[in-house]
């Protein structure tokens, strides 16, 4: 992150703008797709079905 | 929240832009959720047979109502007559390996204008899965016959049975059921009696993100075409554990591979004959004179619980088929054992029937080789009752007027 930074803030600071809207919107992105996956998790059971015919 | 300790890096980057953020979550979930719409419209399961004990709740893996659908869209157009299977293992084709599913057989003979698709699971109801795949699909297919089998008295919630409950609630939080009156207070009894407020909240919330959100959905698709995250027991091993569910074969066991005296072992035979001793027993009272009659209340919950399990427009499109158990074990029931469980079949034929759905039994004139174990079929036995399907759904779509060409 550190380097990151230091990286961006040599960039003139339009760029540095820029730059920090598009990745914090693909941060964004990021954490809606994470987001769907906990749901999905988090609405399985937590042991598979087991199947006995009676 | 205290504040960073002095010297220490901040907690986050200068260049971070918080609403810039909160717009990439909101544009992330709504492009996830096209996605997953976009790709469960059509099938992502190429060849589709059955959904197999790997891409079931058994493995983890939780088909959606939308996946479902997708797969009937890809196999049948809409001016052929669509078949959906429902119903519990036998009629998933426990016992038969792929290539030798009774669905195979029932396609065959049904012919072209005809398009099986088995939606049938491991110890579902026939008001499971696939029921609700035929509800949802009523007005995109017209022509539509469902097939689905279950026993006489057998349990018949009319929203399903755990693990695969999930469907129903999925089909109703998107409003792709009808408004069905004896369904709804059956519905109204079990959430009164039988869920906390907690638990229907959770339904609830679930459903209705989802319906939204679509994260079961995108996740199917991502766990059968690309990588699988779920333990379970039927890939318990790395790297197999996380193939994706695409990639894994069909597995089931082939009865025939058997011997008729391993599938019926001793120790097997005395427990399966008690079930099948007590398989109507407890709904029958007899006479003086031996004769059975079926108990007043259990006709009356059973002539409720048909009457609900459908709505009625789809009732006379469904044809239910009672399975009989294995004729190594109706042999050696009594006269009389074997009287009362006649009772029961024709008693519970006649109820459907009564409710304006087709019935029928099958398995009673079948030979004990036809049968792998108790109730499931063999190959063979597949084979014969996807003749007796297939007599049944054309006399059915005869009825229905399906056999005329769509405009």
């Amino acid at each position: 992150m550190k380097l990151l930074d230091d990286y961006l803030s040599r960039l003139p600071a339009r760029t540095q703008k820029a730059a920090g809207h598009v990745g914090s919107l693909v941060l964004g992105f990021i954490m809606a797709f994470l987001l769907t996956y906990v749901l999905y998790r988090i609405g399985l059971p937590s042991k598979p079905f087991i199947y006995v015919a009676f | 929240m205290s504040d960073p300790l002095p010297g220490s890096p901040p907690l986050r980057s200068p260049f971070f832009r918080p609403l810039t953020f909160a717009v990439g979550i909101a544009l992330g979930l709504a492009v996830c959720s096209l996605v997953a719409r976009r790709v469960s419209h059509e099938s992502y399961h190429p060849g589709f047979t059955r959904f197999h004990l790997r891409i079931s709740p058994e493995a983890q893996y939780y088909p959606t109502l939308d996946e479902m659908r997708g797969i009937v869209r890809s196999m049948c157009r809409t001016d052929q007559t669509l078949v959906i299977v429902g119903g519990n293992s036998i009629f998933n084709g426990v016992g038969q390996p792929d290539g030798k599913v009774w669905t195979g057989a029932l396609q065959s003979n049904l012919g072209d204008n005809f398009v099986v698709v088995n939606l049938a699971f491991r110890g579902a109801l026939c008001t499971d899965g696939g029921a609700v795949v035929a509800e949802a699909l009523r007005t995109e297919y017209p022509h539509l016959i469902y097939v689905a089998n279950t026993s006489p008295f057998g349990s018949l919630a009319p929203f399903g049975t755990e693990p695969y409950r999930y469907v129903f609630w999925e089909a109703r939080s998107r409003g792709v059921l009808e408004d069905f009156k004896p369904r709804d207070e059956a519905l109204a009894t079990f959430a009164r009696t039988q869920q906390t407020m907690g638990e229907r909240f959770d339904i609830w919330s679930r459903a209705t993100l989802d319906r939204f959100l679509r994260f079961r959905d995108i996740w199917n698709y991502i766990g059968f075409n690309y990588f699988f995250t779920i333990p379970n027991p039927t890939t318990p091993h790395l790297p197999e554990a996380t193939w994706a569910r695409g990639r894994l074969p069909d597995i089931e066991a082939d009865f025939d591979a058997f011997p008729f005296e391993n599938r019926f072992r001793p120790e097997i035979r005395t427990a399966e004959l008690k079930i099948v001793r007590g398989f109507s027993w407890s709904f029958y009272d007899a006479d003086a004179n031996g004769d059975w009659h079926v108990k007043a209340k259990a006709l009356a919950d059973y002539d409720g619980a048909v009457e609900a399990a459908f709505p009625d427009d789809l009732k006379p499109r469904t044809l239910i088929m009672l399975s009989r158990n294995c004729r190594l074990y109706l042999d050696q029931l009594t006269p009389s054992e074997l009287a009362r469980d006649d009772n029961a079949y024709r008693d519970c034929e006649a109820l459907w029937q009564k409710h304006g759905y087709s019935c029928a039994e099958y398995g009673r004139d079948y030979s004990a080789t036809d049968f792998g174990d108790r109730t499931h079929l063999t190959a063979e036995g597949g084979v014969k009752l996807a003749a007796d399907v297939a007599n049944r759904v054309q006399t059915l779509a005869a009825k229905l007027g399906y056999t005329t060409p769509q405009p």
